[in-house]
């Protein structure tokens, strides 16, 4: 996927930081998920979930650079909310890794040209999928963050 | 003049003949185009008729997504009601409401709708009569049937997005999310 150098905007590239910066803390986060699950049935799905957020982290990454925009680096460790020392805590913390993608890709789909806001609306069906299977729940909107319950 | 009250073909008071509104319509059309044509020529410059106003694409969006979201509520609370054990399709039921709600927020009156019917015209869907879908008596089969019409609304939803605003884009793909998120669920709670 290319981007266009002129489409990419102020408000486009700070959705693409924004996004990028959720990537960071996904993967972050999904290391410490899949430690917690080792040896569980679903560790296999936070295995494919920490490879899904890599390569959407590397995507973001290639998008900054070709709008000419140096690509926001990873903290050092991120607030996980708490020591997760259980499966059930991993499993929640994973639903609000994707929930926090989910915000930056709704706000992607409003900032992107057409061929990035369809990439973006993927993505946040993937973010949605995946929360809704680690909590057990389907959100109604989910990215909308003002219309969060 | 007893001879015109009598006419059979004569249009009742206040009542114009399908005639005379036809004929009035193929007038305006006629008009319109004429219009069109010489604003045209006159490269658009002192035009006082008004050209016809394309549709805003995110109603006539909104509108459609409305409809398709009130057909998998209707389908998710007659499966709901066959199979009260499931209980994501009771959520899901409520969440397509929701959407349908959110969809429609701040849309003209339905009676201006561009699509047409107001209550919903079942182009594209296969649960058949508007007021009771078919649900299958078994709760597996019903809870893959409402995934698969949520799946396909998934595709209809991100399909639609392309030419819609920022702010309406980002609404639908969130409906589109939810709609798959449900879908999940409900192929979850089945087994």
């Amino acid at each position: 996927m290319t981007l266009p150098l002129a489409t990419a905007g102020p408000a486009l590239t700070a959705a693409l930081t924004a996004a990028l910066a959720g990537e960071h803390a996904a993967v972050y986060g999904y290391g410490v998920v899949g430690a917690r699950l080792e040896g569980r049935q679903d560790q296999v799905s936070a295995r494919q979930a920490f490879d899904g957020h890599r390569a959407r982290r590397a995507a973001l990454e290639d998008l900054l650079r070709a709008a000419g925009t140096e690509p926001v680096a990873a903290e050092a460790a991120y607030d996980l909310g708490g020591p997760i020392t259980t499966a059930a805590a991993a499993r929640a913390l994973a639903a609000r890794l994707e929930r926090g993608v989910a915000a930056t890709y709704a706000d992607l789909v409003a900032a992107g040209e057409p061929g990035l806001r369809a990439t973006a609306a993927r993505w946040l069906v993937d973010a949605a999928v995946r929360g809704s299977v680690w909590s057990g729940v389907a959100e109604d909107f989910p990215g909308l963050t003002e219309r969060r319950s | 003049m007893p001879d015109l009250v009598s006419d059979p073909r004569r249009p009742a008071a206040g009542r114009p003949s399908r005639r005379v509104v036809l004929a009035g319509g193929l007038r305006a059309g006629l008009l319109l185009g004429t219009a069109g044509a010489a604003s045209l020529m006159a490269g658009c410059s002192n035009d006082e008729e008004p050209m016809p106003r394309p549709p805003d694409p995110d109603v006539v969006a909104r509108t459609r997504a409305a409809e398709l979201e009130d057909r998998l509520a209707l389908l998710a609370e007659a499966t709901a009601r066959r199979h009260p054990t499931l209980a994501s399709v009771g959520a899901a039921a409520r969440g397509h409401r929701a959407h349908a709600g959110a969809l429609r927020d701040g849309l003209p009156a339905p009676t201006g709708s561009p699509t047409g019917s107001p209550t919903g015209s079942p182009t594209g869907s296969p649960t058949g009569s508007p007021s009771e879908p078919t649900v299958s008596a078994s709760a597996a089969q019903a809870a893959v049937a409402l995934a698969r019409q949520q799946d396909a609304a998934v595709a209809t939803h991100l399909a639609a997005l392309a030419p819609l605003s920022g702010r309406v884009a980002r609404l639908l793909a969130s409906v589109a999310a939810s709609d798959a998120a449900h879908a999940a669920v409900v192929r979850q709670a089945r087994r």
